[in-house]
C-alpha cells in the first residue's frame, strides 16, 4: 500500500478519528508513517502543552539586584519582581500558567528562595478527552493509534485514494542541524543543516531571516570555544548552500556562526556575530 | 481558559520593551526569569553558574533592546534564544578553563541533561512554537488556534470559517509540518 496521505496524518496527530481499516493496518506496519505521525503528535503536544505541575526554580533575589545595578534601572524597580508578587494580586497563578508562584513562605528572601522548587500552577490539565489516547502514548504510538481507531468505532472512508507520500526516501542525508539564534544586538533567526549529497560531499544549508546590517553576512563553522573559525562563504539571500571542505571535521567545528562583515577587505571574522547555533548530529 | 495561555504575553509588551520601558524588563524577569534560571541550572548543574547566566540574559536583552524588532520576534522566544546562547557560552568558558580539549568537546557536544530537564525544555519549546504560530499568517493562525485550543475538528473549522474542507486540511498539514520542522532544527533530532 502507498504511504498515508500527509493530510490524514496531520488530522490524526490532532486527535481526529479518521481513516479506513486498510489505512490503520498500514500505519501499524509502516515505520515511515508511524514516525511521521509521532513527530507531528510531538509538535501538537508541545503547542498545546499545559505547564501545570512542571516545576521551575526561582532565581535568588541577588540576581535581580545584580541586573538592576548593572543596568542602572529606576530605584522604583529595586525590589525583586519575583518576591514582590507575594502581596497584591491574589490570583496571578491561576491566570498565568508560566508565572511562577512565590515560594511558600512569603517572608522568604534572597538565596533561599532559589532552593525551593515551585509548581507553576494548580488547575485542570489537558485537551479534550478525544485526544487523550493519541497524545498520551507517544512511545507506543502505533499501538495507540490502532486502539483508538477501534475503540472510537468511528471508522469511515476518507473517500480519497491516498496519494504517493511526500515522505519517501530523501536524496540527501541530513547529518546534523541546528537552530540559529540571534545574538544580543541582532534579530535574525533561522536554521542550518549539514547535508550529505549522493556523491558523499557535504554542504551546509543556511536559512536566516533578513535584517538590516552595515556589512555582508559571512558564514562560518567554528570550534566550540570559537577560537578556530573556518569561512564557508557569503550569505546573500534568506538562504544559501555552502560546500564544506572534506578536511573539516565537524566534531571539531560544531558551531555555525553568521557574522556581519564590514566592507574593509579584511578576511578575518569581524567578531560581530549575527546569529549562532551548535550543530546536533542526527543519530 | 486555555487559549489565554498562548496569548498571555501581550505583543504590546514586546513593543514597550523595545521602546525602553523598564517596567517591562521587570515583568519579563518575573515571567521568564525562573524558566531561564531552571534551564541554565539543569544544563550547567551549578547554582552559581545558573545565576550568572540568568543575570547575563536579562542584561544582554536590555542592552540590545534598540535592535530588538518586535515584528520579527516575540520577546519570550527571543529571550529563550539568548538564554540558549548564554548557556552554550558558559559551557565553552568552562571548557576553556579546564584546558582539557577532548573533555570539553564532549561536554559541549553532548551535555548530559539532569533528570526532568525535558519538562523544562518543553516549556521553553512551547514559547518557541508560539512565535512560529504567530508567523503563520491568516487564516492559518486562526485555523490552528481553533484546532489546538478550541478542539474543533477540520469539519467544524471549515464551517466556522466558511472555508473549503480541502483548504483547511491543507493549511493544517502545512502548519503542523512547519511546527515540527522548527522543533527539529531547535534540537537537531526529530
Amino acid at each position: 500500500m502507498e504511504h498515508l496521505d500527509p493530510e490524514l496524518l496531520s488530522l490524526l496527530a490532532l486527535g481526529e478519528r479518521l481513516g479506513t481499516d486498510a489505512e490503520a493496518d498500514h500505519l501499524l506496519s509502516c515505520p515511515t508513517c508511524s514516525e511521521t505521525l509521532r513527530s507531528l503528535q510531538h509538535a501538537v503536544h508541545i503547542a498545546t502543552l499545559d505547564p501545570t505541575g512542571i516545576e521551575l526554580e526561582v532565581p535568588g533575589s541577588h540576581n535581580w539586584t545584580a541586573i538592576h545595578h548593572a543596568l542602572g534601572l529606576s530605584p522604583s524597580l529595586a525590589a525583586d519582581p519575583l518576591t514582590q508578587q507575594a502581596g497584591g494580586d491574589p490570583s496571578p497563578a491561576e491566570k498565568q500558567p508560566l508565572r511562577t508562584a512565590t515560594p511558600g513562605t512569603p517572608s522568604t528572601h534572597g538565596n533561599d528562595s532559589g532552593r525551593t522548587p515551585v509548581p507553576l500552577r494548580s488547575g485542570t490539565k489537558g485537551r479534550r478527552a478525544r485526544t487523550g489516547p493519541w497524545i498520551a502514548v507517544a512511545a507506543g504510538i502505533v499501538l495507540g493509534a490502532a486502539a483508538g481507531w477501534a475503540a472510537a468505532g468511528a471508522l469511515r472512508d476518507t473517500g480519497t485514494p491516498a496519494p504517493v507520500s511526500t515522505q519517501s526516501v530523501p536524496a540527501v542525508a541530513i547529518l546534523a542541524q541546528t537552530a540559529l539564534s540571534p545574538l544580543p544586538a541582532h534579530t535574525g533567526s533561522g536554521n542550518a543543516q549539514v547535508e550529505q549529497l549522493p556523491d558523499g560531499s557535504r554542504q551546509l544549508v543556511v536559512r536566516l531571516s533578513n535584517e538590516h546590517i552595515a556589512g555582508f553576512r559571512g558564514v562560518w563553522v567554528g570550534s566550540a570555544d570559537l577560537t578556530k573559525m573556518v569561512s564557508l562563504g557569503v550569505l546573500a539571500n534568506d538562504s544559501g548552500s555552502f560546500a564544506i571542505p572534506a578536511g573539516v571535521d565537524l566534531a571539531q567545528y560544531p558551531i555555525v556562526d553568521i557574522s556581519d562583515q564590514p566592507y574593509n577587505g579584511d578576511p578575518a571574522h569581524s567578531a560581530d556575530s549575527i546569529a549562532r547555533g551548535k550543530l546536533n548530529p542526527k543519530s | 481558559m486555555e487559549a489565554a495561555e498562548t496569548h498571555d504575553w501581550d505583543p504590546g509588551l514586546d513593543r514597550a520593551f523595545a521602546g525602553g520601558d523598564e517596567r517591562v524588563l521587570a515583568q519579563a524577569y518575573q515571567r521568564f526569569g525562573p524558566l531561564v534560571y531552571t534551564l541554565a541550572l539543569r544544563t550547567l548543574g551549578e547554582r552559581a553558574a545558573a545565576d550568572d547566566v540568568t543575570q547575563e540574559v536579562f542584561i544582554r536583552a536590555w542592552k540590545s533592546r534598540t535592535s530588538y524588532r518586535p515584528d520579527a520576534a516575540r520577546l519570550p522566544a527571543w529571550l529563550i534564544g539568548i538564554a540558549r546562547n548564554a548557556i552554550s557560552d558558559a559551557l565553552s568558558a568552562r571548557s576553556r578553563q579546564r584546558h582539557i580539549e577532548q573533555a570539553a568537546l564532549h561536554l559541549v557536544a553532548d551535555p548530559v541533561p539532569a533528570p526532568h530537564a525535558g519538562d523544562v525544555e518543553e516549556v521553553a519549546d512551547r514559547l518557541t512554537l508560539e512565535e512560529e504560530l504567530e508567523h503563520l499568517g491568516e487564516p492559518q493562525q486562526e485555523i490552528m488556534r481553533l484546532a489546538f485550543y478550541e478542539d474543533l475538528t477540520h469539519d467544524q473549522i471549515s464551517s466556522r470559517l466558511n472555508l473549503p474542507l480541502g483548504t483547511v486540511k491543507s493549511h493544517i498539514r502545512r502548519s503542523l509540518t512547519r511546527l515540527r520542522t522548527r522543533l527539529e532544527v531547535e534540537h537537531g533530532t526529530p
